[in-house]
């Protein structure tokens, strides 16, 4: 042992189980950016090379048109607001698209013509960079939080380490050394294995889109492809980006990191919430819950700020979901007019665009997924000197995984309220103003309100899974052994 | 270029430990606010051992962590071997702390993945220094310890841990040992052994020993007590002597 670099190692060789969880995590948090930032950058490649052909407009005039959309947010939004209040809206301009014929509409209400589908696929042309950069934002966003639920994992048994060395005599810029190295460690196992995620995803997404837009592959399939030069810029980008993030979340245990740490946690833990939880103020609140729900709400006000994020992750992605599905549908039911080349070829790219919306979508799904299993996990494990407490206050190990998954499935009801809450008013708000005069079909109602409810029952499954997982954990745990270092 | 903070090197006073009118407050501003110590002023001279006494609650261990450089007082001053600790930078203080200050606490803190030697030599390795390793098996020996080098802490007893903590607060051979509630966590029979071990183990290298406990029998062992309650201190007492109260 020459120095604090192979502390750190050993400690993560030790710490296997949350090692494991901060690499998986790290890995499809990477895999989401290198996958996200192909697809943007390949989206805006094909927009910037392709814009004249499809709008019969200069490239110049085509970013104009898209600053000027941008800079009109505000008008847009107060128009929405005025329709829904007096149910007037001001008539666009449609006389310079081609008129066609509709062939047939899977769903009863009435259409308008080509000359909508036709406005509408230009307007989400136009603002494909501005899309690309907000789904890009959101998608980064969500990989912040999954990776700050990452560092989570350990973050009480960290600071307790960390908090000995310095107790030991370690100076706090030693410590963050340590720390570094760590996260560098993580990134140099998590990000190759991310890449190869990221070719992974990036295949199936081609693979659906082709399938999805059939004809209008051969026109817009070119935007999902990935060249060399593209892989060259994003791969460093993303990879650097992952160690940065890395770095920062794994510099918060550092945070009011002191020597007292050890022993004032060590002490309160022992004397508050074994000694004085059980004997007095709480003793009427887990009589009158009973143990498993008492457990289960103490921890989830305990890990609020985790489960709070992960209620962002999956509000933002059944959000995203759900309008791309509704958006999607409507522009399915534009690809039935009949068009001439230059149409169909901005109706291809523009319903291609929604594909890629869909893909981002779902991949934040997949890291929310990934996140809830860590964030419930670790839980588990960092709770388990109360499980113990359970057991040896008579709780039978049921009641035990009992209390595990009712945590899930609070956290899981909050999310799907809050999310179903905020597509009400989505679908409300913006189903009306866009329904407005019949010009679009967003199709049935009910393939918005089922991409809801497969949205919710995704993190639903994640939460069974692991709450399966982690009750199989609870049978093995060895009563003296953890109440023994629990009071340690 | 890396920046290299000043080594401050100790003075040779007779006194180890000088606090002046020490005051930890916490909650200023609060309605909670209350002073953990109070214009708490005392002496530690070199091989000196001194108990502070007090029950639960009574500001020693506050009063112990502000001497060693852990905790800053909210007024007053701490001097260690003649220097004011509290106007050093962060990074000055941590290496004059590792050098001059041996700590032992009641739940041991030692380092779970780490063996007993690496552990012992921790201090000598963070200050960037040479470990001596025979030094550290000659400590072993002196604790009793002497064949548990590759263990590691969670395959040893609480007074094997205890043992360890105290061969790695006297490694760096500091000037001072503060014990916080040293044998709080073990049975009277290694409780014994423990604080018979620190001490001898102190008088023999010549080091100064301050404890914090609340065990009136391991008091009557210090020459001399100090006596604290809400943070006061109320009596300070030399071997033998009876405390008025």
């Amino acid at each position: 042992m020459n120095n604090l670099r192979n502390i750190a190692q050993k400690r993560l060789i030790k710490a296997k189980t949350e090692s494991l969880l901060i690499v998986v995590s790290l890995a499809f948090a990477a895999s989401v950016l290198f996958s996200s930032a192909a697809l943007s950058t390949g989206f805006v490649k094909y927009f910037l090379t392709n814009a004249e052909k499809m709008t019969g407009n200069s490239l110049a005039q085509v970013l104009s048109n898209a600053k000027t959309n941008f800079t009109q947010i505000g008008d847009y939004l107060y128009e929405v607001f005025e329709y829904v209040k007096t149910g007037e809206v001001e008539e666009k301009d449609r006389e310079e698209y081609v008129d066609g014929e509709r062939k047939e509409v899977p769903w009863p209400i009435p259409l308008a013509d080509n000359a909508d589908a036709l406005f509408s696929a230009d307007a989400s042309v136009e603002n494909l960079p501005l899309t690309a950069a907000l789904i890009s934002a959101v998608a980064l966003l969500c990989v912040c939080v999954a990776v700050s639920l990452a560092f989570d994992v350990s973050k009480r048994e960290r600071r307790s380490f960390y908090a000995t060395l310095l107790a030991s005599g370690a100076t706090q810029s030693q410590i963050k050394k340590c720390l570094l190295y760590e996260a560098m460690y993580y990134c140099a196992a998590a990000i190759p294995g991310g890449a190869v995620l990221s070719f992974a995803e990036l295949l199936v997404v081609k693979k659906a889109a082709a399938k999805v837009l059939g004809n209008g592959f051969a026109v817009a399939g070119t935007a999902f492809n990935v060249d060399l030069g593209t892989a060259l810029c994003v791969v460093p980008a993303v990879s650097l980006l992952t160690v940065l993030l890395a770095c920062l979340f794994s510099l918060s245990v550092c945070r009011k990191l002191s020597v007292r740490t050890v022993a004032t946690d060590v002490k309160r833990t022992f004397s508050t919430s074994i000694g004085n939880r059980v004997l007095t103020d709480d003793a009427r609140k887990y009589k009158l819950l009973g143990w498993k729900y008492y457990v289960a709400f103490r921890n989830l006000h305990n890990n609020l700020d985790k489960y709070i994020r992960i209620i962002f992750m999956t509000v933002v992605y059944t959000l995203i979901l759900c309008s791309s599905l509704m958006i999607f549908t409507a522009m399915r039911n534009f690809m039935m007019f009949e068009k001439d080349a230059v149409g169909f070829h901005l109706i291809a790219f523009s319903y291609a665009c929604e594909i890629y919306v869909c893909a981002v979508a779902a991949l934040i799904a997949l890291i929310t997924v990934i996140s809830t299993f860590n964030a419930i996990y670790a839980n588990v494990i960092s709770n388990e000197g109360e499980y113990a407490l359970m057991r040896s206050a008579g709780s039978s190990l049921k009641s035990v995984a009992g209390s595990v998954k009712m945590e899930g499935f609070i956290c899981n009801a909050i999310a799907s309220f809050i999310s179903f809450v905020c597509l009400l008013f989505f679908y409300v708000i913006f189903s009306q103003a866009y329904n407005r005069e019949e010009r679009v079909d967003f199709g049935s109602p009910f393939l918005f309100w089922g991409g809801f409810l497969g949205a919710t029952l995704l993190l639903g499954v994640s939460v069974i899974i692991t709450s399966a997982v982690s009750a199989r954990r609870m049978k093995r745990i060895d009563l003296i052994g953890v109440l023994k270092d629990y009071i340690y | 270029m890396k920046k290299k903070n000043r080594i401050i090197k100790p003075l040779e006073t007779i006194e180890i430990v000088r606090a002046e009118k020490v005051t930890k407050k916490y909650g200023i501003g609060t309605l909670d606010a209350f002073a953990a110590v109070d214009n708490a002023s005392l002496t530690v001279k070199r091989g000196e051992f001194l108990a502070v006494v007090g029950s639960s609650g009574s500001g020693k261990s506050t009063l112990m962590h502000m001497i060693g450089g852990v905790e800053r007082p909210t007024q007053g001053k701490v001097y260690i071997c003649g220097h004011d600790i509290y106007s050093m930078k962060d990074e000055q203080l941590s290496a004059y702390r590792c050098r001059e200050i041996g700590m032992v606490y009641q739940f041991f803190n030692l380092i779970p993945v780490l063996n007993v030697e690496e552990n012992i030599a921790f201090p000598l390795i963070a200050a960037g220094e040479t470990v001596d390793f025979k030094k550290v098996r000659e400590i072993m020996e002196r604790l009793g310890i002497g064949n548990k080098g590759t263990y590691y802490p969670h395959q040893l007893s609480g007074g094997q841990q205890q043992r360890v903590a105290i061969a790695r607060a006297v490694i760096a051979s500091p000037s001072l040992i503060l014990a916080d509630e040293p044998t709080g966590n073990l049975d009277s029979g290694n409780s014994r052994e423990v604080m018979d071990l620190l001490e001898s183990l102190c008088k023999e290298l010549g080091k100064a020993l301050m404890v914090i406990t609340h065990d009136e029998k391991i008091a009557s062992r210090a020459d001399r007590v100090i006596r604290i309650e809400d943070g006061r201190i109320v009596s300070e007492t030399m071997k033998g002597e009876t405390v008025m109260m």
